[in-house]
């Protein structure tokens, strides 16, 4: 019989004397014991170990188990109560201790990498902040969005206007600036800030006027080249004078009589031709031979008839 | 609460003593059994008896501690099972309405022997030999103390009294 036969023996014959088995299965055991003896010698002998197992006295528990566990249950119910508080407490505290520590871990650096890239991206800016100042005079006006309004028709007798091309107009923007701010011209300049020129216009008496482009003598060396336009009525008619220098202009300015003005701008138109001629000798054109366009709508309809000193002269630089 | 404790404490003391072998070890035993049984009262539902569950607190407790002592290598230095059993054995061979001083001996003896084959059991076998043969579970109730499945409990009770009857036919001879 091999052994997993003989497991299924014995385990047939546990069974039995549990009364675990079906009918069937102990009607079957029952036959075969019936024609073995080994077999019912084996099942005797396993309710014989049985019944000594059954017999082995049965042991009780020592005296006073009751208190000893009433007292344990006092012990450990104090115990919990006190680990439960310490233990909420700590935590909570643990917890926040954790989000505390993720939080510096994650914080502390982009910190740290925020200012870096700062730095990197405001370097440039910084550089152009540490560069000289061209002017340190503060801006005479800032109406750049919204257009200036002009003088009521009527009070201006002269309008002309004065415009020079230069490779470096921030400068000579700052240079005509510091003089306006140092004649007091401030509250009767007008500034208009466009994308490739900037225009003063000021509106004051032709003495102030005159002064300011004495004032402005050192201007002309630094630009390439300087027109005037001497303005007639509604801004149709007007005089160029191409290549004007500073004496020409402190002439035209101090005309009043635009018929006598428009001759002496015809007669420095012929003289700076002929200075460019002589200059220029192959008769080539001129950088920027076109006429200047205007900033500014300026209309002195009644120079004529007005006798007021007052004139209206813009100044106008272009960057070339 | 000193209800359920007297009434089933000493069959649970009984039962440990008879697994792990030592009296002041089941007694610690018992008494964390109840211990944990009490305190986890509220948790309890009528799906088992408390007899099973108790037994099924005790049981694995015991298993636990049997597992851990013998990964650390201790045992009892005297076989406290035996020498208490004999002890008892001592009062009943004084006890005259006993039977005869010769039948008390070999049964003394007899005792002896079926404990010291208990012991070298193997732990698991002779949880279900103490459930059946000794406390006289059910089937059922063994199979809801262990978490087994009634088929288990039948083979493996099988094998463990066969194990216990070699065991018992080598200290006999």
């Amino acid at each position: 019989m091999s052994d997993k036969d003989n497991l299924e023996k014995h385990e047939l014959l546990s069974g039995y004397i549990d009364d675990q088995l079906s009918p069937r299965q102990a009607t079957e055991l029952k036959r075969l014991l019936n024609n073995n003896p080994q077999i019912d010698a084996e099942l005797k002998a396993l309710e014989q170990q049985c019944n000594l197992l059954r017999a082995l006295p049965k042991e009780s528990a020592p005296e006073g188990m009751i208190e000893d566990i009433k007292i344990a249950l006092e012990r450990r119910f104090i115990l919990d109560y006190n680990c439960r508080h310490q233990d909420s407490a700590g935590r909570w505290g643990l917890v926040f201790r954790r989000l505390a520590a993720t939080a510096a871990m994650v914080l502390i650096p982009m910190g740290i990498l925020g200012i870096v890239v700062y730095s990197i991206v405001r370097q440039p800016q910084t550089v152009q902040d540490t560069m000289p100042v061209m002017s340190p005079i503060p801006p005479i006006a800032t109406h750049v969005s919204n257009p200036v309004p002009l003088p009521e028709e009527g009070t201006v007798a002269y309008s002309a206007l004065l415009q020079f091309q230069a490779h470096h107009p921030v400068q000579c923007r700052d240079f005509i600036e510091k003089k306006i701010h140092t004649l007091g011209l401030m509250d009767m300049t007008q500034i208009r800030a466009l994308s490739d020129r900037t225009s003063y216009k000021i509106t004051a008496s032709r003495q102030y006027v005159v002064g300011l482009i004495r004032d402005l003598q050192e201007l002309w060396p630094q630009t390439e080249k300087a027109t005037y336009a001497l303005l007639a009525g509604q801004g149709k008619d007007k005089v160029l004078v191409e290549g004007i220098d500073f004496k020409q202009t402190l002439e035209m300015l101090n005309l009043a009589d635009f018929k006598t003005a428009a001759e002496l701008a015809k007669t420095f138109t012929e003289q700076n031709s002929q200075r460019d001629l002589a200059a220029n000798p192959d008769g080539s054109p001129l950088d920027n031979p076109s006429q200047p366009i205007l900033a500014w709508d300026v209309r002195p309809t009644e120079i004529e008839q007005d006798t007021s000193d007052t004139i209206c002269l813009v100044i106008e630089v272009l960057g070339l | 609460m000193a209800c359920l404790i007297v009434k089933y404490q000493d069959r649970l003391y009984n039962a440990i003593l008879k697994i792990c072998g030592n009296p002041d070890d089941a007694a610690e035993l018992t008494q964390e059994s109840f211990v944990k049984v009490l305190e986890n009262i509220g948790t309890f539902r009528s799906q088992s008896s408390f007899y099973t569950w108790l037994f099924r607190v005790g049981i694995n407790l015991t298993l636990t501690f049997c597992s851990r002592r013998l990964r650390l290598g201790m045992r009892s230095l005297d076989n406290s099972l035996c020498s208490k059993e004999s002890l008892k054995l001592a009062d009943v061979l004084a006890d005259t309405k006993q039977g005869s001083p010769l039948a008390n001996i070999e049964k003394r003896e007899m005792i002896q022997r079926i404990l010291a084959a208990l012991e070298k059991l193997e732990d698991h076998q002779r949880v279900l030999v103490v459930l059946r043969d000794i406390e006289g579970m059910s089937y059922e109730q063994i199979a809801e103390v262990l978490q087994l499945e009634i088929g288990t409990v039948k083979s493996r009770l099988s094998r463990a009294r066969l194990a216990l009857r070699e065991l018992l036919q080598a200290v006999w001879i």
